[in-house]
């Protein structure tokens, strides 16, 4: 190339650059159209969180199309493929090019940090759908006043299960088995150690594995000589699956207890069926006879015929409180959306009965389910 | 003991899974002379078509399952061969003569066409595999399945026509030529020979993990093709060896690296592999070679 | 107009054109190298490990609003991409020697497994966090409020330069006694062998160089975006830094830079020509980025070998200078057909 064509092309290809990082659609004037943006994990490993955490909050857009509304919605969503910094890059191009409001998501902890810490940066408040890691609000080094959450966080699920198990189930001695390569997981495998320990309990032993583990045969025998009631596994649906399946019958001993993470479909599917004596705790089940319920069940069920999971029902009450404090708010920048968003009071969703605590976690519910090979059934309220 | 006796047995069986992957990149290798790094899709896609398989007999076969399984490892194993033969002829054959890291790039390409290709048809999420009720275990199926199919290659590579013709393809292609042997239809059958097993291979995964998705074949792949360079290209013996040795380092690891160590377990066994093929450049049963640069 | 978010994709630009620039020039010298993603991540990682030692307090207990802090912040950062290129090149010299006597596709795979293991262990040694990966304070500039320009622009022309300076210096190796001879090794490594070069003394050092530029960019990019993961340098990233040398063939430097261009802004651009198109990026969850990308290698390599052949069959055509990446030498098959 002549030296003269040496610079057209870093040129064109600036000029290009320069255009894709145009803004999309006018959003200068806020008051008027409410822009959310949804960073959901669809495909990856936690499809299944983000997938249907999506598909709740696109019935709750229709849901709030029938009433009359001061703003138009719009929502943008976009896939974070399960990967924390993918998420990061999302939810940049959200924010500089769509000029959201407000950030719909993450699903997963991960991703909730990354953006998170985006989110406060930038001034965007951030709902998520079902990041349970406590440290996404807050931690002992910094509090993220933009980030809210509507599921409850690990450090009340850990304790409401041990509070389960003592109580309830009336069992004092238990194994964890967790993912180490999910804080996730360790958190969850920490908080109802603690209080476990506290109300009298004793875990005697705890294994680990890895969320890209296929077989867990070694797992299995190790696990199946210890001597204790309850087994407690903190893990993702897509590793305790295959492990229950290929334990066969050997731990056939223990009473088996979950986390949130435990209730989808594709748990039971990879389970094959080698799930029974087990409970698990969840954000909401179907049959629950309280009539918001009811009523996201029916019109879930219209819409996409099947059940609704917890985390569509998450979706949905993310998409109905970020509505609602935008209905309260005087303008939809950033700090007065935030404002109003934390002060939430007794909002009614599907999952509960929502009010935020000073760290932006919602003061709420939560279910405990017994699990059976082929369907969930309720078993019983947890309150806080 | 008896616990390690177990974590033996486990490995066996593991290691039969990956020996049965490594099968194919050691006979195209032995042929071709590059390693096909298209083989793990070829392994998923074997895995799925069982899974496809086993759901729509189960109900009209539930009853006889060997017949059923027999039935689902036939398709897969055909439906794999195939795949493996189409992927020759339009992403391999256009660079016969070329070095082999040209194809393997093509192979890579390939790689990821397919497995993406699986996530956009199939969706990314791990699915269950459906149960048989087996007599045996899968573990055992597995070993079963690995002893026949060696038996089964070990026979048509050394006691028939086809075989011999494979062997001089992979010895000397040119004369092979000059002798009257069409190599494209010699290659071709290698790639389905290798296909055909891998598919098996998949669906005996699937049966004992319980779960499958559209990038499960990526580590299997990758160290079954590490097993194939170590137990010698072109050697079943060697194979054979190395397989079942990986399956039951990596199944002891496991069960017996203390919990800290524990994650570790498959850098720990990628690093062995690296000695193993630093220490033994041709493999372990190989001759050394003088081919340097 | 967001001048923001073009500094920051062109600061990724800047990362990606490092490290293909720096394996354009290894596998020119007929090593060929699948693993080059892996000395990213170590430097990324060294400068982790160097942050964690140099704030025993936690990374919390820093920042940016003291002008001296700046300035040490800036030293510090220096020091970590000093640091992570000079642990990538003790690597690559150890692997230099291990791997001296394995053959093309081989060492390939030799590489591929190299960059494995440094993901396997990056994503279970807890001390850097795992497979959460590690966040590091912001040196130097802040993303705070007006900040923020300034540490996009920091950080682009930081990395701009180095390319700019990456690129001087192969222009000028190119043109010096060195770039005589790993032309001739690309061309023959046998003949070149034969003609006196040293050809495994030369590769050692130019993948010495290579991986040292690697891991000098992965600290960089450590401090540019504040946040690692192991995914990071995982293979399906690796593979996109291999697409940018395949692509660009292993002459043109411009095409190169043209195709890292293409698909390192290929998110952003997808959603702009969809929206032109009407089409909300909502749809589109089902990116065929990596169908493309698969498809993209195929052809890249089988049809300049299909039009080679084509080539030679007609009678009498002249045979042009040998395509990219053809047979013979330190990868296996030797005969054509």
């Amino acid at each position: 190339m002549s030296k003269s064509y040496r610079w057209t092309l870093p040129l064109v290809g600036l000029a290009y650059l320069a255009v894709a990082c145009q803004g999309r659609g006018t959003n200068t004037e806020s008051g008027k159209t409410l822009v959310v943006g949804a960073v959901l994990s669809q495909t990856g490993p936690a499809a299944a969180y983000g997938g249907d955490a999506d598909k709740g909050a696109r019935l709750a857009l229709e849901t709030l199309a029938a009433e009359s509304l001061p703003f138009k919605i719009r929502y943008v969503s976009q896939d974070d493929k399960s990967d924390k910094t993918e998420a990061a890059k999302v939810a940049q191009t959200l924010i500089d090019l769509d000029h959201v409001n407000v950030i719909l998501g993450p699903a997963i902890s991960p991703s909730a940090l990354s953006v998170g810490k985006l989110a406060e940066e930038r001034q965007i408040p951030m709902v998520g759908t079902s990041p349970t890691l406590d440290e996404v609000t807050t931690s002992n080094t910094y509090d993220r006043k933009y980030v809210f959450r509507v599921c409850f966080n690990d450090s009340f699920q850990g304790k409401a299960l041990a509070r389960f198990t003592v109580e309830r189930l009336g069992k004092k001695s238990a194994a964890i088995v967790y993912d180490k390569t999910l804080p996730y997981s360790i958190g969850l495998a920490k908080t109802f150690r603690e209080v476990f320990e506290k109300q009298g309990g004793q875990v005697k032993y705890e294994e680990s594995y890895s969320v890209q583990d296929t077989d867990y045969s070694a797992l299995i025998d190790k696990v199946a000589d210890f001597d204790v009631d309850v087994l407690f596994i903190p893990g993702w649906d897509e590793n305790v699956g295959p492990m229950l399946k290929q334990a066969e019958d050997r731990w056939d001993k223990f009473i088996l207890l979950g986390g949130d993470a435990w209730p989808t479909n594709r748990l039971l599917d990879l389970a094959g069926g080698n799930i029974r004596n087990a409970y698990a705790l969840s954000h909401f089940i179907p049959e629950d006879p309280s009539p918001e319920v009811k009523q996201f069940d029916a019109a879930y069920r219209n819409k996409y015929g099947e059940l609704p999971s917890p985390f569509a029902a998450l979706g949905h009450d993310a998409m109905i409180l970020i509505a609602d404090a935008a209905k309260r708010a005087a303008s939809l920048d950033g700090p007065t959306l935030r404002d109003a968003l934390a002060a939430t009071k007794d909002l009614k969703l599907v999952t509960g009965t929502l009010s935020f605590d000073d760290k932006r976690n919602p003061k709420k519910d939560a279910v405990i389910l017994q699990i059976y090979p082929d369907h969930f059934a309720f078993f019983q309220r947890i309150t806080p | 003991m008896a616990y390690l006796l177990d974590q033996i047995v486990n490995g066996l069986s593991l290691g039969c899974i990956y020996a049965l992957i490594a099968l194919g990149f050691a006979m195209v290798f032995g042929v071709l002379r590059f390693l096909n790094f298209a083989h793990s899709e070829v392994f998923t896609a074997g895995s799925f078509i069982g899974y496809f398989v086993l759901h729509r007999l189960s109900p009209r076969l539930g009853s006889s399952p060997f017949l059923l399984v027999g039935l689902a490892m036939l398709a897969a194993g055909l439906g794999a061969g195939a795949l493996a033969v189409l992927v020759e002829r339009f992403a391999y054959r256009p660079l016969r003569g070329y070095s082999g890291v040209t194809v393997l790039l093509s192979a890579i390409g390939v790689s990821i066409l397919l497995q993406n290709l699986g996530i956009h048809a199939l969706s990314a999420h791990t699915r269950g595999y459906p149960g048989v009720a087996l007599p045996i275990t899968p573990k055992q199926l597995a070993l079963i399945i690995l002893v026949l199919s060696f038996t089964l290659l070990f026979v048509l590579v050394n006691r028939t026509p086809i075989g011999t013709q494979m062997k001089a393809v992979a010895e000397d292609r040119r004369t092979a030529q000059l002798m009257g042997i069409d190599p494209a239809r010699v290659i071709a059958l290698v790639f389905f020979l290798g296909g055909f097993f891998a598919g098996i291979a998949g669906v005996v995964w699937g049966l004992v993990y319980g779960a499958i998705h559209p990038q499960m074949g990526f580590y299997p792949g990758l160290k079954a093709f590490i097993i194939a360079v170590v137990g010698s290209i072109g050697s079943l013996t060697g194979t054979f060896l190395a397989g079942v040795c990986l399956g039951v380092a990596e199944s002891l690891l496991s069960a017996y690296l203390p919990s800290t160590l524990s994650a570790y377990r498959d850098p720990i066994v990628f690093t062995l592999l690296i000695a193993a093929l630093v220490w033994k450049p041709s493999g372990i049963l190989g001759k050394p070679t003088i081919v340097k640069v | 107009m967001s001048f923001y978010l073009l500094l920051y994709h062109l600061s990724f630009l800047g990362v990606m054109l490092l490290l293909v620039q720096s394996l354009n020039l290894v596998w020119k010298a007929r090593l060929f190298s699948l693993g080059h993603h892996g000395f990213f991540g170590l430097g990324a990682y060294t400068a982790v490990v160097m942050i964690k030692l140099a704030l025993p307090a936690g990374v919390a207990a820093w920042s940016t609003t003291a002008p001296s802090q700046r300035i040490v912040g800036l030293g510090l950062l220096v020091a970590c991409v000093l640091a992570g290129g000079a642990l990538a090149a003790g690597v690559a010299i150890l692997m230099g020697r291990l791997f001296a006597q394995l053959r093309g596709d081989y060492f390939a795979v030799a590489t591929l497994v190299f960059a494995e293991i440094v993901r396997s262990i990056a994503a279970n040694w807890d001390y850097v966090g795992g497979g959460l990966g590690f966040e590091v304070p912001y040196l130097v500039f802040s993303k705070a409020g007006n900040e923020r320009l300034l540490y996009g622009v920091f950080y682009t022309a930081l990395l701009l330069g180095l390319n700019w300076v990456a690129f001087f210096l192969i222009r000028r190796i190119e043109g010096s006694v060195y770039g005589l001879y790993i032309t001739a090794v690309e061309d023959d490594p046998i003949a070149a062998e034969l003609s006196g070069i040293n050809v495994t003394r030369l590769q050692n050092l130019v993948f010495v160089v290579a991986a040292m530029t690697a891991g000098s960019a992965g600290a960089l990019f450590l401090h540019f975006t504040t946040l690692v993961v192991p995914t990071d340098f995982s293979f399906p990233n690796g593979l996109l830094v291999i697409l940018g040398v395949v692509l660009g063939g292993l002459r043109s430097e411009r095409c190169i830079i043209a195709a890292t261009f293409i698909y390192t802004s290929y998110e952003v651009i997808k959603v702009r020509v969809f929206g032109l198109f009407g089409f909300e990026s909502g749809v589109l969850i089902a990116d065929w980025k990596e169908v493309l990308l698969g498809l993209v290698l195929i052809f890249s390599v089988t049809l300049p070998a299909v039009w080679h052949r084509a080539q030679i069959r007609q009678a009498g055509a002249p045979r042009q200078r040998r395509p990219l990446l053809a047979g013979g030498g330190r990868g296996g098959s030797v005969d054509a057909e």
